[in-house]
């Protein structure tokens, strides 16, 4: 390949969508041209480091996480009953991959402030008038509504997977839809997925709109969960002002932040 | 395609890994050959690649105990492969083409994968990289995030009629945050450690 390969071609290249022989010529061009060569080798690693940070556990994480809670209440209601220590801060939504280190042990530090924030985030679903107010009471005529609010109505029914698969599979067919992105970023972000991945979703719509304000709950709740309560503080404060259910929610949110 | 027991490994020994494996093999494969296929751009090299990782995991028979422990081994083990095929391939077309006068492949995609890999350890370069998007200036970081990052990215022009801008300005924000990346991911591997702090 002796011409420069296209910006689409590079950033077609990761994800398999060149011939093999096409893409094995754009790599040996950006091999012998620095300029090409950096972008290439930046689009692979971003490409390589998104597919990584995936949880491998999404999906049978809150099951999981909510039998190890009940586990972990009935723990500290013995121990408080019986040894009269104090309450135990829980780290109820975490954002890493995989095992996590052993807890502290005897003597050691008291946890981490960031886990008293990240147990405020929400676990709630969507509320059925979430699907009422959007789609109507009627089933929507068009196809792809009907879809849509197929995978809305399962985020609502809490049937997580479900709503990921309808909706994963709606998005790659129209990556640029918004209604689509910010509801598999709630999806996703309800069974324990905290990547960024998740976040581009959640932001897919501006919070001025009602779309925008649901999927920016959310994104709040996201950002706390993983610790980062200067941006979640930030993402809130958009919410608030409006009378609605988000605004609402919102200033509790922020309230229970500044008292944590 | 067979499963891992069918790539020639020596069953001995093997039983943990193997039992760990077949638990998350299924599950996790469609990640791997996307992990795979993002170095080598086709799905007939990623499963090569793929296969390797998890023959070398088998013959290797590291300490893992746990999935996720398997899961990011194979990880690494196939960011390894990769970067050998195309170390393979690459001299293979450089002596097809005689070329070695005017080799400049050691500034080329290659040199900078290899260089970023021998420069992070583990989880860290993930780290490091998504750390580093965030840092990027909020245009540049929205044309990655459109383009890159979205589990089924947008094309130039879909990204450009989203943000309301034109084509080439779509392009010359990603190009920028792509050589911003490349510069300070690959100039400066030890400054992941000092964010540590």
């Amino acid at each position: 390949m002796k011409q420069h390969p296209t910006t689409e071609a590079l950033l077609a290249y990761p994800m398999g969508e060149l011939e093999p022989e096409t893409a094995r010529s754009v790599f040996e061009h950006c091999n012998s041209c620095p300029e090409c060569g950096a972008e290439l080798a930046m689009i692979i690693t971003l490409r390589a480091t998104v597919v990584a940070s995936e949880r491998p556990d999404a999906r049978t994480w809150p099951w999981l996480a909510v039998a190890a809670s009940v586990l972990l209440l009935i723990a500290i209601g013995v121990a408080v009953a019986n040894l009269g220590v104090g309450f135990l801060p829980m780290r109820p939504w975490t954002s890493t991959v995989g095992d996590e280190p052993p807890g502290p042990g005897p003597g050691a530090e008291v946890a981490p402030r960031q886990a008293d924030y990240a147990s405020l985030a929400t676990r709630e679903t969507l509320p059925q008038a979430h699907v009422d107010f959007r789609y109507g009471l009627a089933t929507p005529a068009a196809a792809n509504q009907r879809l849509i609010r197929q995978g809305v109505q399962a985020i609502v029914d809490e049937r997580f997977d479900d709503a990921e698969r309808i909706l994963r599979r709606l998005h790659e067919e129209r990556p640029s839809d918004a209604e689509i992105s910010v509801h598999l970023g709630v999806a996703m972000y309800l069974q324990g997925d905290l990547s960024d991945v998740t976040e581009t979703l959640l932001r897919d719509a501006p919070p001025t709109a009602s779309l925008g304000r649901t999927g920016h709950w959310y994104l709040g709740n996201l950002l706390l969960a993983r610790g980062d309560v200067q941006r979640a503080r930030s993402v809130l404060e958009s919410l608030v002002g409006a009378d609605d259910r988000w605004g609402r929610r919102a200033q509790e949110l922020l309230r229970a932040i500044d008292r944590a | 395609m067979g499963t891992f027991t069918d790539v020639g490994c020596r069953p001995v020994a093997k039983k943990k890994i193997s039992e760990i494996l077949e638990k998350i093999y299924r599950r996790r494969l469609s990640s791997w050959r996307r992990f795979a296929r993002s170095f080598m751009g086709n799905d007939e090299d990623a499963e090569d690649v793929v296969q390797e990782a998890i023959r070398r995991m088998l013959s290797a028979d590291p300490p893992l105990r746990t999935e996720s422990q398997v899961d990011r081994y194979v990880f690494t083990a196939m960011r390894t492969c990769a970067l050998k095929m195309l170390k393979k391939r690459s001299r293979l077309v450089l002596v097809e083409q005689m070329d070695l006068e005017h080799d400049r492949s050691a500034e080329g995609v290659l040199a900078l994968l290899v260089a970023i890999e021998e420069g992070y350890e583990g989880e860290r370069l993930t780290q490091r990289v998504l750390r580093e998007v965030k840092r990027l200036p909020p245009t540049e970081r929205r044309a990655v995030e459109l383009l890159v990052l979205r589990p089924k990215p947008l094309k130039l022009r879909e990204a450009a009629e989203r943000e309301g801008v034109a084509i080439s300005t779509m392009h010359n924000r990603l190009q920028a945050a792509l050589k911003r990346l490349a510069d300070v991911i690959r100039d400066d591997p030890g400054e992941e450690g000092k964010d540590e702090t």
